[in-house]
């Protein structure tokens, strides 16, 4: 399967001099088309700071991100904006639904920021309003919908223009159980039956157990990969995870003594 | 924690909302102390009746409408800070914070930003009354030994008269956001307000009437031979409450602004998205609309006015005094005019800053910096067309009676550049001001915009 996504030794640290926060140290990560990718890891692993420099929403200070084969170092703000239109999806866990424009228009967003609006876009949407069963509702406003409805248009939103990679940070967080697994869902399906890429980031091993693979994240490093989880394994990695990590830290600091 | 305390780390947290109500009140208190001190100098013992009744008529006639003027910035500023705030007070009310408290710590936060800027007015506002009278003085209109006379009672009033405005106006803009039950407010604020409450359009509806009554009597009463002053006292305050009173409308006017720009600007462009975007938030968007209303009405309306009266003056006895005179005239009501200017750039900056979040999400959404600040040009641009167009209207109110009262025709002769000049103005201000603004709002990184 070819490469969608690689990322190649990206670090990203927050402030300078001695306030510096290392949130990435070296990440070298590929991600093969078509699949779902779930990255997971304890608080303060860097798993946001990966998803947001994948997506060209943060800079990294090294390293190279390459989406499709293009790379995203040295394009500036513009041209990464362009770029994230047409080749990256981004579902949020806030689900950052533009709050005066109906759950269609929220749809349409990216094709009217492209100038690409026509009678094929508007069958589109319509058709992607339907698949995440929100066809009903298109003309109300994201306050009008419950959090799992929102999420459901954002999910729209971001498939819509079939982009190379969605990324999805934490997009079950804010919703209950049965909302949370419709969009898990829609996303796999996405990935399944629509041939999309999916990078999810999640601390919920029950979230990441959708996906195909999980790749930890500990102290802004790939520390292991598990391929066709289930969540109770996922659970125990986990826990693992925070052990080392907390041995780790009190090892550093005694060290630093 | 007290109501008291919660208001003033409100207030800390909230600086951008505040400092456009604290500008009109520092800047209104300015001007309104400077008018009161003209009063009390006329109203000294020991300057003849002559010199009395000039400056007492002038603090009268121009302090007047300046009063209004003002007590209308200091009203829509607050009224801003607090519709901004809708959510965060159905929140507080969500968590147990009664009606009455949260109306109480509006209040609270009303009269501290208030009772601060007009303090701080003071010393500006004695030494414009100073610049005014020694101004009236070399225009030969008062005798040359009358000193400014201020004693301690404009000063008291000023700031009394800044909390009792700004304190109604809180009232007023708390009760539509702690009206309905909580869970209803918080639904409320994130949906947005879609139709004017009764109380508003009946207020218009009043306002626009007391224009109406000052246009008619100006016509009728403004010829009077004994007093000089009579048309202008009549037509200034007819400009006045004639845009004050359209100004009340602006949220239906933006409305209709906004369907009509939508359908000149095409479908697919950055334009449309403009225009939907107005339509559902007009409520949102008319507190910058409202003082572009005001200074195209007030500015074209009182400065034909001066133009007129300039014109007159010329076909009579022409002197150094007949043109000091109309210099006093242009400099008074200039200030009035720089002071609706002003609250223009300052409700600006004020309603754009509230506006990071939301520019943040559109950036996510794949908007380029560029879009977004085109946008937001757009947004102003319509605004000011609206402006222009209901300022006009409103300034014909004042124009009409005047011109008919002292010339032959309907519509002034004089400065026909003026009304264009004033549109230009108002242009580049509101879209200057936007671009400026937005500019520096969307430096912020967008997944910082959202988060904060």
């Amino acid at each position: 399967m070819s490469e969608i996504l690689r990322l190649d030794g990206v670090r990203k640290v927050h402030g300078a001099g001695a306030g510096a926060v290392t949130a990435l140290d070296g990440v070298t990560l590929s991600v093969a088309a078509g699949t779902f990718l779930a990255v997971m890891g304890p608080s303060g692993s860097g798993k946001s700071t990966l998803l947001n420099c994948a997506a060209g929403l943060e800079i990294p200070t090294a390293g190279i991100v390459s989406v499709n084969g293009t790379s995203l170092a040295g394009m500036d703000d513009t041209q990464l904006t362009r770029f994230r239109r047409t080749n990256i999806g981004f579902v949020f866990q806030d689900f950052n639904l533009l709050p005066y424009l109906t759950a269609y228009q929220n749809v349409e967003l990216p094709f009217r920021l492209a100038g690409r609006i026509d009678r094929r876009s508007g069958r589109r949407i319509v058709e992607m309003l339907d698949g995440v069963s929100m066809g009903h509702r298109m003309d109300r406003l994201p306050a009008q919908l419950s959090g799992g409805e929102q999420q459901r248009v954002a999910v729209a939103r971001a498939v819509v223009t079939q982009p190379s990679v969605i990324f999805a940070d934490e997009p079950t967080g804010a919703l209950d159980s049965t909302s949370a697994a419709q969009v898990l869902d829609l996303l796999r399906g996405a990935a399944r039956q629509m041939g999309q890429t999916v990078v999810m980031v999640t601390h919920d091993p029950v979230a990441a157990s959708y996906a195909d693979s999980v790749s930890f994240l500990a102290d802004g490093e790939i520390v292991s990969r598990m391929d066709a989880p289930d969540a109770e394994a996922i659970a125990r990695q986990l826990t693992h995870l925070g052990d080392l990590v907390s041995r780790r830290r009190s090892a550093a600091l005694i060290g630093g003594a | 924690m007290s109501v008291q305390t919660l208001a003033v780390r409100s207030v800390r947290a909230r600086a951008t909302a505040f400092t456009a109500c604290g500008v009109a009140v520092f800047l209104g208190a300015t001007i309104i102390l400077a008018f009161l001190t003209l009063l009390t100098t006329g109203l000294a013992s020991g300057v003849s009746s002559d010199d009395r009744s000039t400056l007492t008529t002038m603090a009268s006639v121009v302090g007047g409408w300046g009063v209004v003027i003002v007590i209308f910035a200091v009203a829509s500023t607050m009224q801003l800070a607090v519709r901004q705030r809708a959510e965060e007070f159905a929140l507080l009310r969500t968590i147990g914070t009664t009606r009455q408290q949260v109306r109480r710590m509006v209040l609270g936060e009303a009269l501290l930003v208030s009772g601060a800027a007009s303090v701080l007015a003071l010393v500006p506002g004695w030494l414009l009354g100073r610049a005014v009278l020694s101004m009236v003085r070399e225009a030969d209109l008062v005798s040359a030994n009358v000193r400014q006379h201020a004693g301690i009672a404009p000063f008291a009033i000023t700031v009394v008269a800044m909390l009792i405005a700004a304190g109604v106006a809180a009232r007023f803009a708390a009760r539509p956001v702690t009206g309905g039950s909580a869970a209803a407010s918080l639904t409320a604020s994130r949906v947005g307000m879609t139709r004017m409450s009764r109380r508003r359009f009946w207020l218009g509806v009043g306002l626009v009437g007391l224009g109406a009554n000052y246009s008619v009597l100006a016509l009728t009463m403004g010829n009077d031979s004994s007093d000089k002053f009579a048309a202008m006292s009549l037509a200034g305050p007819a400009s006045v409450f004639w845009s004050i009173g359209l100004a009340v409308f602006s949220p239906v006017l933006l409305q209709v602004a906004a369907r009509i720009g939508g359908a000149i600007l095409g479908r697919g462009s950055a334009g449309q998205l403009a225009a939907i975007a107005m339509r559902r938030r007009a409520f949102e968007l008319s507190g910058a609309l409202m003082p572009v209303i005001v200074l195209v009405g007030i500015c074209t309306g009182t400065l034909y006015m001066v133009g007129i009266d300039a014109a007159a003056g010329q076909l009579e006895a022409h002197d150094v005094a007949t043109d000091n005179v109309e210099l006093l005239n242009l400099v008074v009501v200039g200030m009035v005019c720089v002071f609706a200017a002003i609250m223009v750039v300052n409700t600006l900056v004020a309603t754009i800053a509230a506006r990071r979040r939301e520019f943040g999400l559109q950036r996510l959404a794949g908007s380029t910096r560029e879009q977004v600040t085109s946008m937001a040009g757009i947004e102003a641009a319509l605004v000011a067309a609206t402006g222009i167009v209901v300022g006009g209207v409103a300034s014909l109110g004042a124009v009409i009676p005047y011109t008919v009262v002292k010339t032959s025709g309907f519509l002034p002769t004089t400065w026909p550049w003026l009304f264009p000049a004033v549109g230009v103005a108002a242009v580049v201000l509101t879209v200057g001001t936007s671009l400026v603004a937005s500019r520096r709002v969307v430096r912020t990184p967008a997944v910082e915009a959202v988060a904060a």
